[in-house]
């Protein structure tokens, strides 16, 4: 693909109202969360005796939010596509095959999402003072663009699934970010009781979460969590592409 | 002649019934090939696998001498495809979406200007690239997306009801196009109009339920099957007046009372004009008429099994 840098600027080039409002919506959401979460939240929590609140939920308000940024972007641009059926054969009849055109799609909902981690991550941590290692954070950054793979293909093929079903795109939504924000993004997945616990525990969103949290906190993570997010995502792609083939095929 | 397309035996189904069933046919390199038939008929899948987006159930499919499934990526690069439906992003203003197909066919930057821009122009469409499709008419959609799909150069052009909502200019533009072309490019075009067929297809066949029904030129179909010769009379009053007087003039087999138009119905061209010596011609506005009309000759069709 020797146009690939000519396509995914074609579909990233910002316009600067529709780029700034993105920007702006980023940083009044990451503010709202940090509101809520860490000025409010953090007022209660010590009489529960936990130290630390702001460094501890920090990771998980950036994770929470490219997640769900990651997540929309794709569920939207499938759904989108779902009801301009020409908007598939404007790319389909190009010579690009249907794996480059799929690369390419998850590859700039990846860069784009990857943009918002970035701002996300420096809004929260100008706002809260804290400091944290910039190595930490590379690493964070980079542990959660592997996870944000399987997040975005997570939303393929719920956009997909939500359009055949004819199910109105913002269900779906409102039922992930609860999810998203039962996988410890808040609280620590140790603090669910019993099966709920298990579940929650092995769930790949909070391993991604709480991989992500280890590694902003303390520059280490467990290397099973690393092979679980990453065989994940590897495998959560070439299934999205395969429903994402069929689905182009109809 | 060299084949540019070639179908052997391709058949695709839906949810068990037959949209297409063992077509067999061969397009001659730089012809202009039509296809016709009723809504449901099959041209659009057919025009899919053409495309490629769309892959038989069964048969083959060469383009080029290549077989499809084996050399997708170099077919791909020559064809081009314009559904019957829109293939902009209305997220994008007209320009944008431009800019966005030249990238994914691999026309550089630099290159736009050179490479684009003159079917902006003969499609009229500089000063529409600003705004948003969502602004447009439903002639200048189509515009934006005959752009898309001419812009890469093609070889081999595959057009869906192609001239849908366009005015009588921009059709006259496309078909200066495919005419300048002639030889050079392969058209394949699916129509519901025939005088558009007549004008620019070498050849053309007729689908129904998936199966080639007629397959030649308009020669072959004037040689092969009697058309009646339908002539339309335009009066500033009405022609009520004439329709029950004509009932019985022996040349006649149908007169179609249409309001101001009077549509009579003969064996032929000769016939009409006999017809019209006896009518008083005063308060005609305008005589026209055509021999070929789709719907009679599908119904021709329909009826002759054996044809």
């Amino acid at each position: 693909m020797e146009n690939m840098f000519e396509i995914i600027l074609s579909e990233i080039k910002p316009k600067s109202l529709r780029a700034g409002l993105a920007i702006l919506t980023n940083i009044l959401t990451t503010v709202l969360l940090y509101l809520v979460f860490i000025t409010g939240l953090g007022q209660l929590l010590p009489r529960i005796q936990f130290i630390n609140i702001g460094l501890w939920i920090l990771p998980g308000i950036a994770a929470y939010i490219v997640s769900a940024v990651a997540f929309n972007l794709s569920l939207r641009d499938l759904y989108h596509y779902s009801f301009n059926s020409g908007l598939i054969d404007q790319i389909q009849s190009t010579p690009l095959l249907t794996y480059q055109v799929y690369f390419l799609k998850s590859l700039i909902i990846l860069i784009k999402s990857g943009g918002h981690l970035i701002l996300t991550s420096v809004v929260l941590l100008i706002i809260s003072g804290v400091r944290v290692h910039f190595i930490n954070l590379i690493l964070f950054w980079l542990y959660l663009i592997l996870g944000l793979i399987f997040i975005s293909q997570f939303g393929v093929i719920s956009g997909i699934l939500a359009a055949k079903l004819k199910i109105r795109s913002e269900f779906v939504i409102i039922f992930v970010m609860a999810l998203f924000m039962l996988c410890g993004a808040i609280v620590p997945s140790s603090e669910y009781p019993g099966l709920l616990g298990i579940m929650i525990r092995y769930f790949p969103v909070t391993v991604l979460f709480e991989g992500g949290r280890d590694l902003m906190l303390g520059g280490n993570i467990s290397g099973i969590y690393l092979i679980y997010v990453a065989g994940f995502s590897i495998v959560s792609y070439f299934i999205a592409f395969f429903i994402f083939r069929q689905w182009t095929r109809r | 002649m060299e084949a540019s397309i070639t179908l052997k035996n391709v058949s695709k189904h839906y949810k068990k019934k037959y949209v297409l069933s063992g077509l067999t046919v061969g397009i001659e390199k730089g012809s202009t090939f039509a296809i016709i038939g009723r809504n449901g008929a099959g041209k659009s899948t057919l025009l899919r696998i053409l495309s490629t987006i769309l892959e038989p159930d069964n048969g083959t499919v060469y383009i080029s001498g290549k077989e499809i499934s084996k050399n997708l990526r170099d077919i791909k690069k020559i064809v081009a495809y314009l559904p019957d439906h829109d293939i902009h992003d209305p997220w994008l203003t007209g320009g944008e979406n431009l800019r966005k197909r030249a990238a994914y066919l691999g026309i550089k930057t630099e290159e736009f200007q050179e490479k684009v821009m003159p079917l902006v122009e003969m499609f009229h469409l500089e000063k529409e690239l600003s705004d948003y499709p969502v602004t447009y008419s439903r002639g200048v959609k189509r515009r934006l997306d005959i752009v898309q799909v001419l812009m890469g150069n093609p070889e081999v052009i595959i057009l869906d009801e192609p001239t849908m909502g366009l005015d009588y200019l921009v059709r006259t533009i496309l078909f200066k196009y495919i005419l300048k072309h002639k030889g050079e490019k392969t058209f394949v075009l699916s129509s519901n109009e025939f005088s558009e067929i007549q004008t620019i297809a070498d050849r053309w066949i007729v689908l129904d339920h998936g199966q080639i029904r007629f397959d030649g030129t308009l020669e072959n179909m004037v040689a092969q099957i009697e058309l009646p010769f339908f002539g339309n009379i335009e009066f500033q009053h009405g022609g009520s007046h004439l329709t029950k007087s004509l009932e019985h003039v022996p040349e006649i087999k149908e007169v179609r009372d249409l309001g101001k138009t009077v549509q009579i119905v003969t064996d032929n061209v000769l016939d009409f004009v006999s017809v019209l010596k006896k009518i008083n011609l005063d308060d005609v506005l305008s005589i026209f008429g055509s021999s070929i009309h789709i719907e009679e000759f599908l119904n021709k069709l329909n009826v002759d099994e054996d044809f």
